[in-house]
């Protein structure tokens, strides 16, 4: 609908007569404008102000005339407003007409047109609903009773239009402002909720720190700008023995007492002390960033501790320092294994470089032993003084100790060296004892002695061919120099499950009680006042090394003295060969 | 030609003293080397016999000293024993099994000593090619 | 069926002192004897000397192609590998050295196969090394029986050590014992 005045007009009157009355009120121009208009063109006069003209359509009928407005709504050009006679005959009447013009058009003003009085204003009233739309022209009527009406019924026409769009546009207006106060609302109404979701997190975050500080396994406490203590957690309680009720809220550096015994500084009231301060206070402090750290020896409960102990400062959110935090632990544990395990690194170096010396000392004795060994014998043999060759011979048998000892260690050192791994194979028992019995075979004869072997040839015990012979070399030759002399020595091994025990029993010396220990230690010799040249007392040493490479036990057993000796061992079983 | 010639390679002096010593007890004829570097300039020079070598000396040891000879082409005519404080000889030694006919440890005794220097000049006494 | 027996013998460094020792002990046997030794082809012949003066049998140089007779000792020449066939013809070839050494007591002992009848023994003797070890396994295999010589006799302990280690070997004996086992096991 456009903002042009709408000045179309409906005329229902079922009396032609009326229609030209009112076309020539309305519609048509009057003379005094075509004489204007001649004015304006003739001789430049101003314009004067025409009365404004009229569309007008006309009906005869009630059916007529709602068909003429039907067809105006659909063009979308309405009339503004309508005249319609009271009595129409035959179809409907004014009142009815009207009636209908409203349903269809509500908007339509209308003047109703009646000579007749039948019809009363409040019996009008009574039919319709009039509100303000309509209005009542007696017949007969004058002409500018009809213009006026059609004047200002148009005008208001369009200023009911104009007043509709405008509601329109403020209930828009309104409506549109409604819906954005309400979600504006909404979302303050979700910012609240989250607003309060987050100050129960934080405070429940704080709960539960407070909880983790209390909980912290390492010693804490913490401390505010002022230095007073805020918190001060279990495990720090149970370091110290000071419970919480004594020190929480105590300032004036109560932190040290429980470590010092008296008021004073320590690591948490150094953190803003430059470095040349702190070196000068403890040594071995460290700065890792804003973090010290720090090891400290403190008497505590008595006992002198080691105490290593972190501080840090505190800060809000927004960057201001609010305190300090300081974490202990005691270390005293740790200092003493590691100390322990010095000790122990420095034993285990110095028996290495015992054992890299004996083995060099082995190999450079055999070079000045050389001279001796080949030499005297050709002194000797141009020497016909008895005297000279008895001196003589002592010193061979000198040299012969010393080689023996020399070859002896060396031997002892190679099997305890740790690098060599035995590499076990399936070895014949039986078989191994008989080679060993022929080794010796020249001792025991020298001596009278009868070697018997009884060990099942079908035994087969696990271990290195080389250490088992060296072994039982040793045995043998210990055994022959305790045995009796014409004595026996017996050999035999009982089988247990995946194992065999090897004894070798003489007749000879035995061993006082308590003494069946100390034969495997090195350099023991059994009769100390007998000084045997021939045995250093390291056979049996190396035997129980041998038998320790090969992971049994050996030990010696003895009635007492002059009841001989049996020593005994443990060796693993081959998979093969007898179980 | 008869050989009865022995020489000792070691770069001990006493050593040296006790086999010369031996060796002239029995009159068998002795060149003293302290080294690998003298040893091969004898043999350069024609020594042919028994070298006693000992394996630990300074500079070039026995192994090396083996393969030079070998290496030179000095080999033939000569038999090679050891004669050392080690106890038992190391990988050194592949290689070289076929070169060295005995090994003897220090510390020795003139008879034994005695006895397979014997014994070797024999063998190389024996004239090529004959065959049992 | 000729009963043929054979006995073969890898030794090295302090063989020919030891090998003297040895053959010292022994009679005139029924076998045939075959000696690996390390040696080059300068030294062989004088070794098969020597030994010959002091053993109480024959001893020579095997020569390709020859087959064993009983009561015979052979040493296989320097400079190449000996193999058997059938456990009787010597077959000498030329090749690259088995564990550093030529001729090697393996490639000897591999060589040979079950006998059909007789006696095969194997036994390894003093040397650097492990050349014997694995022919002395596989002597074990075919049947034959083994021998390593003892710690406390051989001049060096390597070849009968690593013998010994194969667990393979019946007798650890010393020379004299030795010739005393191959007197009952081939008499």
């Amino acid at each position: 609908m456009s903002q042009v005045e709408n000045r179309r007009i409906l005329l229902i009157d079922d009396t032609p007569a009326i229609h030209e009355d009112f076309r020539k009120i309305l519609v048509d121009r009057s003379p005094a404008d075509e004489l204007n208009e001649m004015e304006v063109a003739l001789f430049g006069a101003k314009p004067q102000t025409a009365a404004p003209r009229f569309e007008m359509d006309s009906a005869y009928q009630g059916e007529e005339g709602l068909a003429k407005l039907r067809a105006s709504l659909e063009d979308d050009r309405p009339y503004a407003m309508a005249f319609v006679d009271m009595r129409m005959p035959p179809g409907w009447d004014g009142v009815e007409t009207i009636e209908r013009l409203w349903a269809a058009d509500p908007r339509l003003q209308v003047v109703i047109c009646t000579a007749y009085s039948d019809y009363s204003w409040e019996q009008v009233l009574e039919r319709l609903e009039v509100g303000d739309r309509l209005l009542v022209l007696k017949k007969p009527f004058d002409a500018v009773e009809v213009c006026q009406l059609a004047k200002t019924l148009t005008a208001k026409w369009q200023l009911s239009r104009q007043a509709e769009l405008k509601l329109a546009v403020l209930e828009d207006a309104v409506r549109r402002r409604t819906e954005q106060l309400g979600a504006a609302n909404e979302a303050l109404q979700a910012d609240i909720v989250e607003r309060r979701r987050a100050e129960q997190e934080t405070v429940n975050a704080y709960r539960r720190i407070a909880d983790i500080l209390e909980f912290l396994p390492d010693a804490t406490f913490v401390v505010d700008g002022e230095g007073t203590v805020i918190a001060w957690n279990r495990a720090i309680e149970e370091m110290t023995g000071t419970p919480k009720g004594e020190i929480l809220n105590q300032g004036n550096f109560a932190y040290a007492l429980p470590f010092y015994g008296t008021r004073r500084r320590i690591l948490i009231d150094m953190l803003d002390d430059d470095q040349e301060t702190l070196e000068r206070r403890y040594s071995g402090i460290r700065r890792e960033g804003k973090t010290l750290s720090a090891e400290a020896r403190v008497l505590m409960g008595g006992e002198v501790r080691d105490i290593w102990s972190s501080a840090a400062p505190l800060y809000n959110m927004q960057g201001a320092r609010v305190g300090g935090i300081q974490s202990l632990r005691d270390i005293t544990e740790l200092r003493r294994a590691e100390q322990e395990r010095s000790t122990l690194e420095a034993q285990l170096h110095h028996s290495s470089m015992m054992q890299a010396l004996m083995i060099q000392l082995g190999h450079d004795l055999k070079t000045p032993l050389t001279p001796l060994f080949a030499l005297l014998p050709l002194v000797r043999k141009q020497l016909s003084d008895p005297a000279l060759d008895r001196m003589l011979e002592i010193c061979q048998n000198s040299v012969n100790q010393i080689q023996g000892l020399s070859s002896k260690a060396q031997e002892l050192v190679r099997l305890s060296c740790r690098q060599t791994a035995l590499q076990p194979v399936p070895v014949p028992l039986s078989s191994a004892v008989e080679c060993c019995i022929n080794g010796c075979a020249t001792l025991f004869r020298q001596r009278g002695i009868t070697c018997v072997n009884a060990i099942d040839p079908g035994i087969v015990v696990e271990g290195s061919s080389e250490q088992l012979t060296l072994l039982f070399d040793n045995l043998l030759t210990n055994s022959a120099r305790y045995a009796a002399e014409n004595g026996t020595v017996r050999i035999w091994a009982e089988l247990e499950p995946g194992a065999v025990t090897v004894s070798v029993q003489d007749d000879g010396l035995g061993l006082k009680p308590g003494q069946s220990g100390m034969i495997f230690d090195e350099f023991f010799k059994a009769d100390a006042a007998r000084h045997d040249q021939d045995t250093q007392g390291l056979g049996l040493a190396i035997c129980k090394r041998i038998v320790l490479n090969h992971k049994g036990r050996i030990w010696a057993e003895s009635a007492g003295i002059g009841k001989g000796t049996t020593i005994r061992f443990t060796l693993a079983l081959a998979e093969k060969g007898i179980k | 030609m008869n050989h009865n010639k022995i020489m000792i390679v070691d770069d001990n002096e006493y050593v040296r003293a006790s086999v010369e010593i031996i060796c002239q007890s029995v009159q068998l004829d002795i060149t003293c080397a302290a080294g690998g570097e003298e040893c091969l300039s004898h043999l350069e020079s024609g020594f042919r016999g028994v070298i006693l070598m000992d394996i630990m000396m300074p500079e070039m040891d026995g192994w090396d000293t083996i393969r030079e000879i070998v290496g030179r082409g000095l080999y033939d005519g000569n038999i090679i024993v050891m004669l050392t404080g080690m106890g038992e000889p190391d990988a050194k030694m592949d290689g070289v099994q076929e070169y060295v006919t005995d090994y003897m440890t220090k510390p020795f005794g003139p008879d034994q000593l005695i006895e397979s220097l014997q014994y070797y000049l024999t063998l190389l006494n024996v004239t090529s090619g004959a065959h049992a | 069926m000729l009963k043929r027996n054979l006995v073969v013998i890898g030794v090295s460094t302090g063989g020919p002192f030891t090998l003297k020792e040895l053959f010292g002990e022994l009679p005139p046997m029924n076998a045939a004897f075959v000696i690996v030794l390390h040696i080059t082809q300068q030294m062989d012949y004088r070794i098969a000397r020597g030994l010959d003066a002091a053993a109480s049998m024959p001893v020579a140089l095997a020569v390709d192609g020859e087959h064993l007779r009983g009561g015979n000792i052979y040493l296989a020449p320097g400079g190449f590998h000996l193999k058997l066939d059938g456990n009787q013809r010597v077959v000498l070839c030329e090749g690259e050295r088995v564990n550093y050494v030529q001729p090697s007591v393996d490639v000897t002992m591999q060589s040979l196969t079950r006998p059909l009848g007789g006696s095969l023994i194997g036994i390894v003797l003093t040397g650097m090394g492990k050349d014997g070890a694995e022919g002395i396994r596989h002597i074990k295999k075919v049947g034959g029986v083994t021998i390593a010589q003892d710690q406390k006799s051989s001049t060096i302990y390597g070849m009968p050590k690593a013998a010994a280690q194969t667990g393979a070997v019946d007798f650890v004996l010393p020379p004299k014992k030795i010739a005393a086992k191959l007197i009952e096991l081939l008499g």
